[in-house]
């Protein structure tokens, strides 16, 4: 073991160890006993100038700790960076949910696949939670698009209402439907 | 002093917290370390049987190690360890039916500790032979360190001082400072080893 390095972990002990040596410090460290017992000698001749030292055998606390954390789990290895990023992917993500029912919504509006059968919209949901609206032949075009509008708020309400309801387009659809369509349905 | 940005202590710690949040156990281990002998003596101020001081600060270190992904450095490691240190000893005596020694002792503020800590003792009569061992062991390599080394290495250890406070004190620059003070530990270290082994 060199100078170096000892001279390195005293200024590390210190937090005076400039940042850009540490990392290769910690790393020797991990790997070499006899560094980590350099840190420990030094550490102890302060505790002792402090007159803090403990009375028990050197290292004994250290080896019964080290022993029980080794039969404990090891972290995630972004554990640190995930709590950091937690705090910014949850709006994000809420954004997302947001963004993709707005799409949804539009091309449902528009009738961008007419070939597409109208429950594919809500097809991973359980059918019996919602009420089913008959829904008339292609060959009436004129009442078709209100129809399955109205297929497609009713089927998404139970889970989006507080995003739904929250834009202004959905809400107005969304009342339309209840005035409008549904006495016509019964 | 662009690019040679010193860590701090509280920063040190830091560093080591995030290693162990990634995985590094060996980072925990050198924590371990920094803190085992202010850990025991503080826990042997509410739990005075030796075993069980032992194992409740083992306790501690495990809880530690178990809350750390949730440490979020809001205020220092040590603080943090110490709350958990006392709160682990309490729960120990609340368990045993006792009541805690010292519960007049401030659970947050571990400057007090050190300070009511000087005043008693609670060692095995083992554990303080060693310990006054050791402490003569040190003091007397401190003794025979020149004037210089001396200086830096109380200046350091005692009254806490940063490089630069001490390199204003001593009119010299910093790197002289981290010399002394490093071959200041290590001619202690010389004397000290054969007692630990």
């Amino acid at each position: 073991m060199s100078d170096t390095i000892r001279d390195q972990i005293s200024a590390f002990l210190d937090g005076e160890l400039p940042v850009r040596e540490c990392d290769l410090l910690l790393r020797r460290m991990r790997r070499d006993g006899e560094l980590r017992l350099t840190f420990d000698c030094f550490g102890l001749i302060g505790d002792a100038i402090r007159d803090s030292i403990s009375g028990f055998p050197q290292g004994l606390l250290r080896d019964r700790v080290m022993e029980a954390v080794e039969g404990e789990q090891v972290f995630a290895a972004s554990a640190g960076a995930w709590r950091r990023w937690g705090r910014w992917l949850q709006p994000a993500a809420g954004i997302a949910v947001a963004a993709s029912v707005a799409v949804v919504a539009v091309m449902s509006l528009h009738g961008t696949d007419p070939a597409l059968p109208d429950t594919t919209l809500a097809t991973s949901a359980d059918s019996s939670l919602y009420v089913t609206v008959p829904e008339p032949s292609f060959t009436q075009p004129g009442t078709a698009p209100p129809t399955r509008l109205t297929n497609y708020l009713m089927n998404h309400s139970e889970y989006a209402t507080t995003l739904g309801r929250k834009s202004m387009q959905t809400r107005i659809l969304i009342d339309e439907a209840e005035t409008e369509e549904l006495p016509e349905l019964q | 002093m662009k690019g040679l940005a010193r860590v701090g202590n509280r920063a040190n710690d830091q560093m080591l917290v995030d290693r162990v949040q990634q995985g590094d156990k060996s980072a925990f281990d050198l924590l371990v370390l920094k803190y085992q002998h202010k850990i025991i003596k503080l826990i042997m101020r509410y739990v005075r049987d030796p075993t069980e001081a032992m194992d409740v600060a083992q306790e501690a270190f495990l809880k530690a190690y178990r809350a750390i992904p949730s440490f979020r450095g809001d205020s220092a490691f040590y603080t943090w360890l110490y709350r958990i240190a006392i709160n682990t000893a309490k729960n120990h005596l609340v368990a045993a039916r006792r009541r805690p020694l010292d519960y007049d002792l401030d659970t947050q503020d571990p400057e007090q500790y050190d300070m009511q800590a000087r005043l008693k003792h609670s060692d095995t009569p083992e554990g303080l032979v060693l310990t006054e061992e050791i402490k003569a062991t040190v003091n007397k390599a401190i003794d025979l360190l020149p004037e210089d080394l001396r200086t830096a290495i109380i200046l350091r250890e005692l009254e806490g001082m940063s490089y630069e406070e001490i390199a204003q004190t001593m009119e010299c620059p910093v790197g002289t400072v981290r010399s002394r003070i490093f071959r200041a530990r290590e001619a202690i270290d010389k004397r000290l080893r054969p007692l630990l082994k």
